[in-house]
């Protein structure tokens, strides 16, 4: 029967039906086959009920979509501009530590290049930027900032592995910095051999950048700061976040209306959430299956015959990994490091650089031709054609996969920050 | 078929103003949650069962919400490129087998609740107040229901009423 069931379900997905329904589907199919009763799916489901940090999911993704709506992200253009513009190469570098942090902080939904995107490239056109040089950035800065807390992939690869979602934030912080100044190092020699003229620095322009974005600029010390510290966990830094972010976007900027527009966010986010849930829900009984019937360990002894080496299998890993997660980001997290993580651990990987690794795929994944998903929506935002697109990300797809090989092949890297 | 989509849009306001509903009480309970501990080294006890099973139940609103505005994760490159006449016809056998898949979990979650009733079994305390299993879970095979019921009409629904709710 299952070698029936297999092809069905890959032509279903082709077809386009929902994650959930096929591992759903498939679950049951498989304890059925087993002799058990298909309420055993739903009793693993229930875990969503028994998981603590699973509350971080639907605050931060409503906090993040509330910032994204309101002027935040105009706000926090200007004071990087003001700050950083005069350097050469300086907007290019400002364009990717804002678009990190609001990636961060909106949890790597698109919403990056939907909303900087529009504001960046006039800027970085009218400053003489190369336009090849401003697609591939903006393209790439959709995803820049997945390793820096607290962004939705990293937390749900935390609750998949069972990993402490803290420890994690702490080992991508620095393979996050390295990556934001390999780019910003080529943005500066772009910007050098283009002639592009510097912004003179105003005194009274970062002043009143600083003004405006007074009520805003404590958040990410806030929370980034809190968690590193240990102030609090994970989730309830999303409980703080949400409840900041509504007082000062409600109440103090009044960029967002309480009845007008607060609902219309609420349900707009919690339609990501609702997908992320029913994938998550499903796939706990789904890979549950797998773990009892010892597939990893079957996959790591078939591996092993042919593949001997922790390098080699590291090659093949981030290979499979691109290519996975350029399809479907959400759901490759969920289904696939269940599976992954005790393969990878009879390697000798361990789960936190695992995770970074992990992370840092899914950062190039998004952008990695033909199927990325921010070439799409460069593509659209833009209003360019995505062969064009294809050539402009190059040499931004080689630093980051220098980047990832570094972070690949020296464990330190990700493990030195995450000392318990 | 009109009665239909104006009785699903009933439905669909009621399941947002529970999604909208729930996360306020989320923010503000976890809110109050954090500032107990950090300020009075204390907390509710109650409070943080309550806000797993809302966790949920706003999770599972949500995607039934999802399942309205086909908002689900799903392979839909491959099928973009395929020939225009042949969109359509793909959609809607993928809608019949989310409904399929749907009905098939709805099932297994109806006979798992039931069985949580059955046996009586407590989900948690509100002080001496026992929620009861089967109520805090019933969520489960209603958003099944719901998914489904949501996919059902929208293989009916025209396009141009799926322009979401934005």
């Amino acid at each position: 029967m299952a070698f029936l069931v297999l092809p069905l379900l890959l032509l279903l997905a082709f077809l386009g039906s929902p994650v959930f329904t096929l591992i759903g589907g498939g679950a049951i199919f498989l304890f059925a086959a087993e002799g058990i009763d298909s309420s055993a799916v739903i009793v693993e489901m229930l875990r969503l009920a028994s998981l603590p940090a699973l509350i971080a999911i639907p605050l931060f993704t409503f906090s993040g979509y509330m910032l994204a709506e309101s002027k935040a992200p105009q706000r926090m253009l200007a004071l990087a501009e003001a700050l950083f513009g005069t350097l050469p190469g300086g907007l290019a570098i400002v364009a990717l530590f804002t678009t990190a942090l609001f990636t961060a902080f909106t949890g790597a939904s698109g919403v990056t290049i939907i909303a900087l995107g529009g504001l960046l490239y006039p800027m970085l056109s009218k400053q003489g930027y190369p336009e090849k040089f401003t697609l591939g950035l903006l393209t790439t800065t959709g995803s820049l900032g997945l390793l820096f807390p607290p962004s939705l992939p990293i937390i749900l690869y935390g609750i998949v592995a069972k990993i402490d979602i803290d420890r994690l934030f702490r080992a991508g912080l620095l393979p996050g910095a390295l990556l934001l100044v390999a780019l910003s190092v080529y943005a500066y020699f772009t910007a050098r051999k283009a002639g592009v003229k510097n912004i003179p620095f105003s005194m009274k322009e970062l002043k009143k950048s600083v003004r405006d974005i007074a009520w805003e600029l404590p958040l990410p010390f806030l929370i980034i700061g809190g968690i590193y510290q240990g102030l609090f966990t994970a989730s309830e830094a999303a409980s703080v976040m949400a409840f900041y972010v509504i007082v000062t976007e409600v109440f103090i900027y009044k960029d967002l209306d309480l009845i007008r527009d607060i609902p219309r966010v609420a349900v707009k986010s919690m339609l990501l959430v609702g997908a992320i849930f029913m994938v998550l829900g499903t796939a706990l009984g789904f890979t549950n299956y797998l773990i009892d019937a010892q597939i990893p360990d079957r996959i790591f002894g078939w591996l092993h015959t042919y593949v001997s080496s922790k390098v080699v299998f590291l090659v093949l890993l981030n290979a499979f990994l691109l290519v996975i997660n350029m399809i479907e980001i959400f759901s490759a997290i969920i289904i696939v490091v269940p599976i992954i993580v005790p393969v990878a651990a009879q390697y000798g990987i361990d789960p936190i650089h695992l995770g970074v690794i992990f992370l840092l795929n899914l950062e190039i994944g998004y952008m990695l031709p033909p199927l990325g998903l921010n070439l799409f929506l460069a593509s659209s935002r833009f209003h360019r054609k995505l062969p064009t697109l294809y050539r402009a990300i190059g040499p931004f797809l080689l630093i980051l996969l220098a980047m990832l090989a570094l972070v690949t092949y020296l464990p330190e890297l990700s493990l030195l920050g995450a000392k318990p | 078929m009109r009665r239909v989509f104006k009785a699903e849009e009933y439905l669909v306001k009621a399941e947002k103003a529970a999604v909208v509903t729930l996360i306020f009480a989320m923010v503000s309970l976890s809110f109050l949650q954090v500032l107990l501990r950090l300020i009075f080294h204390s907390g509710v006890v109650w409070l943080d069962p309550l806000l797993r099973h809302m966790v949920l139940w706003a999770g599972l609103t949500g995607a039934a919400l999802a399942a309205r505005y086909s908002h689900h994760f799903a392979l839909e490159t491959f099928v973009k490129l395929t020939p225009k006449q042949m969109q359509r016809p793909l959609e809607v056998c993928a809608d019949l087998f989310t409904a399929a898949a749907s009905a098939l979990l709805f099932y297994a979650s109806y006979k798992f609740v039931r069985d949580e009733f059955a046996a009586g079994s407590v989900a948690f305390y509100i002080n001496h107040l026992a929620v009861k299993g089967g109520w805090a879970e019933i969520i489960i095979p209603a958003s099944f229901a719901l998914i489904g019921l949501h996919t059902l009409i929208g293989v009916f629904r025209p396009p141009d009423h799926e322009e979401g709710p934005f």
